[in-house]
């Protein structure tokens, strides 16, 4: 009886909120808010606005936009990836960075496709300037100049049925004012609690000379949700004039460069900037190491990266290294700040200065700016559901550096996800998760949400089981279709995809259907061994993965048509051919648990009641609360026996309930 | 006596053959009487079910469903789209099963081979077609005679039945787990569900993985712990090496990585070794009892065997086929063969032989082969010019051929014992020179004295070899005594994981100079073979990502 109540009242609730979206508009001026103008928020505003909801960006400052606060550059191994899965789902950052980019270079080029980097270095100035350019001209979307100071949060009388017992209801600015609205989403990086470290010195901020964010912490804590502390570090800024480049080692982009952008046929710069390569020496590590109780970063014990160690952590850690690499990031075309990629440290400025000076081409540097270290909060992730929604209160979604992970890409890619699901929550369309197997995103989001974090997230290609499958090559592929049918992809990237594959599909046709035998073969050219087996145009280019390495231009006396597409198609489909059988092993192993995905655990699932869960099953499972039953399977310390159990209980309760 | 109860369980009513014929009804009911009414099921939890609808599962899962050693009867359970390919794959050129009857069947190995090779002559099968089964899919049953070597061996042969679709050994309580997918259990079945899983899934577990003393899931550790060392190394490669310098170069590096896998394998080789050996002790030591005809091999077992097992008669020949009997010799488990005698073409012997008796012959062939002792026979006759040691040539070739053997000479007491000694010697030396494979000394015996009560023939002394050769072929460090507990989950998955290494090594090792070494596919080979091991452990899937990663940070200093 109690629960046909139950049901009506929801039913009720969702007509009145219907209706009010429909009538009173005017009163709420817009449909989603986000909070913070970073990478993730950045990408979360435009997907938002992208699905048709009116959608707000608040910052303090429009120059902020897109603001690059540690190196400055986008991609790599893993997190080029990234860049390239928000591209499918027709994000941002790589049509900005395809414009503003001072230098392009493939990373591990040298091995398989599979694990291929795109990474670009970029005009800081040049890349604030597009983003903001853009975002001020973006459909649906409104920058509102201003502080929050905090969330507007009302409690829901239903709480026991929708599993959170609190609703978003707008944000408070820092002026009194209230903006009224049901999705926020809130991006805000290092800036909760934000404390800046430098020698013994420290003092609340979020960036060098940006006030922190406190007040937003404190409601967040109140609501319920665990924080918890983090710790990264940028190196010191340099005068590039005062650098003597002469001896080093100098690094060149790649020529002609690779865009980030599945619709760019190419990148605006055409002098590529240069990158050199120096570093550190004894002499160095001495002073760090003198230092080391000058430093309040290094005495502290929050959890630091394991990845990204800073000098003084390299000197620590390693002792036997005799040096470390350095490399000399230029920050922009007329920009005199030059980026020491790999020296981020704490210690006192002058100790920093001092121990600058003792690395080769860096004898009389003037130092710019010193390194220091951020503290902050980070919410625990596992309070999130997978489309990055908090589970404590309906409408709150949270993006980037804020759930514990670190990076541009990582950010913006958790922006998206935010940004979409709000969009569409708001203009009542039901919510859309990326899956592990459909790309990085996928793997990132399952992490945190199952796993939480110990030290600030970051891509690598060896946290995805599927990294033959999910490359940089074919991002879209994996997503143009989905974020297509889910109203964020635009006709333009719509229209060039679909060319795209039609040709990638044409050339593979044509491919697969030339066949000879290895005499014939022979006779153009190929070395195979003498058999009576025949072999299409694709079996030669698997071939080559095993040895001989044949590319598409060798077969091209055999299969004219080769000729008439282009270079990207002809590469796409060598790669697709070569990696095509590995994939569909790899599927038929990970298929055994595949349904395990979509079964679903209810979100008010009482742990405590389910019988035969060890007493730890049950402790990490309340605090994950995960949405399906391979996640639950994927939770560090649920066994096997664990999620029979589990689903033995969902059975139970689906029968009982009847 | 247990083929006595199978047929009568066959004259019974249904519902009770079910019970009676699957000693696996403490784990599920193997089937549901589709007549009996299920308290739960209405319409109404159907509808509701649809709406939560579970995709299917292509696989098809098998597994032995009563507990493993030695018991009357055991039952192999097989689920899945595939179930009744694996019945024609088993039982060649018979009409299907007739549904949720009981059938008797020969099961014979899918392996194409001349002559069939029969697996368990009389097994009774269950067939039932989806839905209403236990698992909610086709599920067959098949019930054989309960032997360790019998089960091995339709455990063995079912994935080797042609299906369309992928046949392997099920997951811990993955009968359950289809069951309810396909909503086959009701509310007081999912109430005494955690007996169900205590014996399905963490008996086997505590049993496979533990072992007696827990050394074989320390084994499997330390794999896993050394796989983690290879893969932080090649993952750092994958993922660092372009911003950092390394100190090894990528080939250094990698070449490093193959040797610690090519570690790994040696141990998994001795592992395999540890489980041959195990295996006898478990399934045990084939013997097979050659020799010509005539010389006293069916006395001889049947002394041995202390009953009457094989047809004793005076006429060459008699054994056409081979007679086996299983015994325990001082607790060894062993499968003694008695074999036709072997009368080789083209010597003095002018008697023809007949083309049963050929095929006699070519069995007990096979039979030593493979065999794990060969026990050759030859015995003292009296020929036209006097006594000799009668023997057949072929059969000392197979028995310096096989693992262990024994020669033995049978009617010491036909002649004095000057004259035995002196036919021995001879005897001997020529054997010793042509086959130095062979133990140092013959066993003399006499099967006659020994068959009556009062004289010691010597038959003791055959036993004694035999067991001396039994504890040498089982001996194995007190380390690996724990192997007994390698279930075939287990052996499948370890095969598995020992294909994936060797993956990688061919993947690791270019055969060509200039082409390099594809790391993401090695890389990607050394994680399969980590997740057959997780497997094995039981360990729950939350994955080793960060291990590798704490192995790749502990050990490089990278990051930008």
């Amino acid at each position: 009886m109690r629960s046909t109540t139950r049901t009506r009242c929801r039913h009720t609730l969702q007509l009145n909120s219907r209706r009010e979206l429909a009538t009173v508009a005017n009163s709420r001026p817009f449909d989603v808010i986000v909070i913070g103008g970073g990478h993730a928020g950045a990408e979360a505003c435009a997907a938002a606005a992208r699905t048709g909801a009116r959608t707000a960006l608040i910052t303090p400052k429009i120059e902020n936009i897109g603001t690059c606060s540690c190196n400055p550059s986008f991609g790599g191994i893993g997190k080029g990836t990234i860049i390239r899965e928000i591209d499918a789902l027709d994000g941002l950052a790589a049509r900005i960075i395809d414009k503003a980019g001072v230098q392009f270079h493939m990373l591990n080029r040298s091995k398989g496709p599979a694990v291929w980097g795109p990474r670009a270095q970029i005009d800081r100035q040049l890349y604030r300037r597009y983003m903001k350019e853009e975002l001020e001209a973006y459909a649906n979307l409104s920058i509102v100049l201003a502080s929050v100071s905090d969330i507007v949060v009302s409690d829901l009388h239903d709480s026991t049925a929708l599993g959170s017992s609190k609703s978003i209801s707008g944000v408070r600015l820092d002026s009194g004012q209230v903006l009224p609205t049901n999705r926020v989403v809130i991006t805000t990086g290092t800036f909760l609690g934000g404390e800046i470290h430098v020698g013994l010195q420290s003092y609340p901020a979020g960036r060098l000379d940006e006030a922190a964010t406190f007040g937003l912490s404190k409601s967040l804590r109140t609501a319920g949700f665990r924080l918890g502390r983090l710790k990264t570090g940028t190196p010191p800024r340099l005068n590039r004039d005062t650098i003597d480049f002469g001896e080093l080692e100098v690094q060149y982009g790649d020529s002609p460069p690779s865009p980030f952008s599945y619709l760019n046929g190419s990148v605006s710069v055409v002098d590529q900037l240069t990158c050199s390569i120096t570093h550190t020496n004894d002499a160095t590590h001495r002073i760090v190491r003198d230092n080391l109780e000058n430093t309040v970063h290094i005495r502290e014990t929050i959890r630091g990266p394991r990845y990204c160690p800073s000098l003084e952590s390299k000197v620590i850690r390693f002792p036997d290294k005799e040096r470390h690499i350095v490399w000399l990031e230029p920050e922009g075309f007329d920009n005199p700040v030059i980026y020491p990629n790999g020296l981020s440290m704490t210690i006192p400025p002058e100790a920093q200065e001092q121990a600058l000076r003792t690395i080769r081409g860096l004898e009389r540097v003037e130092m710019l700016q010193p390194g220091y270290g951020v503290e902050y909060d980070y919410i625990d992730p596992r309070g999130l559901k997978s489309t990055l929604e908090t589970r404590l209160i309906s409408g709150l979604y949270l993006a980037g550096q804020i759930n514990g992970t670190t990076g541009y890409e990582e950010a913006a890619g958790q922006g998206i996800v935010a940004g979409i699901n709000a969009g569409r929550a708001a203009i009542g369309l039901p919510e859309s998760t990326i899956s592990r197997s459909e790309g990085y995103i996928g793997i990132m989001i399952d992490d945190l949400v199952t796993k939480g974090v110990t030290e600030p997230y970051r891509m690598f290609t060896s946290r995805s089981e599927f990294r033959m499958a999910a490359r940089a090559d074919n991002a879209d592929f994996r997503l143009t279709k989905k974020g297509r049918d889910l109203g964020v992809v635009s006709d333009t990237r719509w229209t060039t995809f679909s060319d795209e594959r039609q040709q990638i599909e044409d050339l593979t046709r044509i491919l697969s259907s030339k066949s000879f035998t290895s005499m014939q073969w022979s006779e153009q050219g190929f070395h195979l061994k003498k058999n009576s087996q025949r072999r299409t145009g694709i079996d030669m280019l698997r071939l080559s993965n095993t040895g001989a390495r044949i590319g598409l231009e060798q077969l091209s006396t055999s299969i004219p048509e080769i000729h008439s597409y282009a270079a990207r198609i002809r590469d796409r489909v060598t790669i697709e051919a070569m990696y095509a059988p590995y994939i569909k092993m790899q599927a038929a192993e990970r298929g055994l648990f595949s349904c395990d995905e979509s079964v679903r655990l209810p979100s008010d699932i009482n742990y405590d009641a389910v019988p035969g869960l060890a007493l730890s099953e049950r402790e990490v499972l309340n605090s994950t609360r995960p949405e399906t039953l391979a996640q639950a399977r994927r939770v560090e310390g649920v066994t096997p026996t664990g999620t029979l159990r589990l689903l033995a209980h969902i059975r139970h309760r689906s029968i009982a309930r009847v | 006596m247990l083929r006595r109860s199978l047929r009568r369980t066959l004259t019974r009513t249904r519902p009770r053959i079910l019970c009676l014929a699957s000693p696996c009804h403490k784990y599920l009911p193997v089937a549901r009487c589709p007549r009996r009414a299920k308290p739960f099921t209405s319409s109404t939890i159907h509808r509701q079910h649809e709406h939560n609808a579970f995709p299917a599962i292509g696989d098809t899962i098998y597994a032995l469903s009563t507990a493993h050693g030695r018991a009357g009867i055991a039952v192999i359970r097989i689920s899945g789209p595939s179930s009744l390919q694996i019945y024609h794959g088993l039982c060649p050129d018979k009409p299907p099963p007739k549904p949720r009857r009981a059938t008797i069947r020969t099961l014979t190995d899918p392996t194409p081979s001349v002559e069939p090779n029969i697996l368990d002559s009389e097994a009774l099968l269950l067939y039932f077609p989806s839905p209403k089964t236990v698992t909610g899919e086709d599920v067959l049953e098949l019930h054989v005679h309960g032997g360790p070597a019998t089960v091995k061996a339709v455990l063995a042969a079912i994935p080797k039945c042609q299906t369309s679709t992928r046949v392997r050994y099920a997951e811990p309580g993955e009968f359950t787990k289809r069951a309810f997918i396909h909503d086959r259990l009701d509310l007081a079945q999912i109430e005494s569900l955690s007996d169900t899983l205590d014996a399905e899934t963490e008996q086997q577990r505590r049993a496979a993985v533990r072992g007696n003393s827990g050394a074989l899931g320390r084994t499997y550790e330390d794999w896993r712990h050394q796989l983690l060392y290879a893969r932080g190394e090649i993952e750092a490669l994958i993922d660092f090496s372009e911003d950092q310098h390394f100190d090894e170069s990528q080939s250094e590096l990698l070449e490093n990585v193959a040797r610690q896998v090519a570690r790994i394998l040696h141990s998994i080789d001795l592992h395999e070794l540890g489980s041959q050996r195990s295996e006898l002790l478990r399934n045990g030591i084939r013997i097979a009892l050659v020799g010509p005809p005539n010389v006293g091999k069916s006395s001889l077992m049947n002394i041995i065997v202390g009953r009457e097992a094989s047809i004793v008669s005076g006429e060459a020949g008699t054994t056409r086929d081979i007679v086996e009997a299983s015994l325990d010799i001082r607790g060894f488990l062993c499968s003694f063969a008695d074999t036709a005698g072997f009368r080789s073409m083209g010597e003095n012997d002018t008697e023809v032989i007949g083309a049963v008796e050929e095929e006699g012959i070519r069995r007990a062939r096979k039979k030593a082969q493979e065999s794990d002792i060969v026990v050759v026979l030859a015995s003292v006759e009296s020929g036209p010019s006097g006594p000799f040691i009668h023997f057949d040539k072929e059969t000392l070739a197979l028995a310096s051929e096989a693992q262990s053997s024994l020669v033995v000479v049978n009617k010491r007491d036909a002649v004095d014992e000057d004259t035995f000694a002196h036919l021995l010697q001879a005897f001997w030396q020529d054997i010793r020179e042509k086959h130095p494979a062979l133990p140092s000394e013959p066993i003399c015996i006499s099967c006659k004295e020994d068959a009556s009560t009062t004289t010691e023939g010597g038959v003791q002394g055959v036993i004694n070899g035999l067991v001396s050769s039994f504890s040498q072929m089982t001996d194995m460090p007190p380390d690996m005594r724990d192997l007994l507990g390698v279930t075939e989950r287990q052996r499948q998955l370890l095969v598995k994981c020992r294909g994936h290494l060797e993956e990688f090594m061919n993947e690791a090792q270019p055969q060509e100079d200039g082409v390099d070494a594809d790391i993401v596919l090695a890389a990607e080979y050394l994680r399969y073979a980590a997740d057959c091991l997780a497997r094995i452990t039981g360990k729950g899937e939350a994955g080793d990502v960060e291990d590798v990663l704490g192995v790749v940070f502990e050990k490089f200093c990278v990051g930008k």
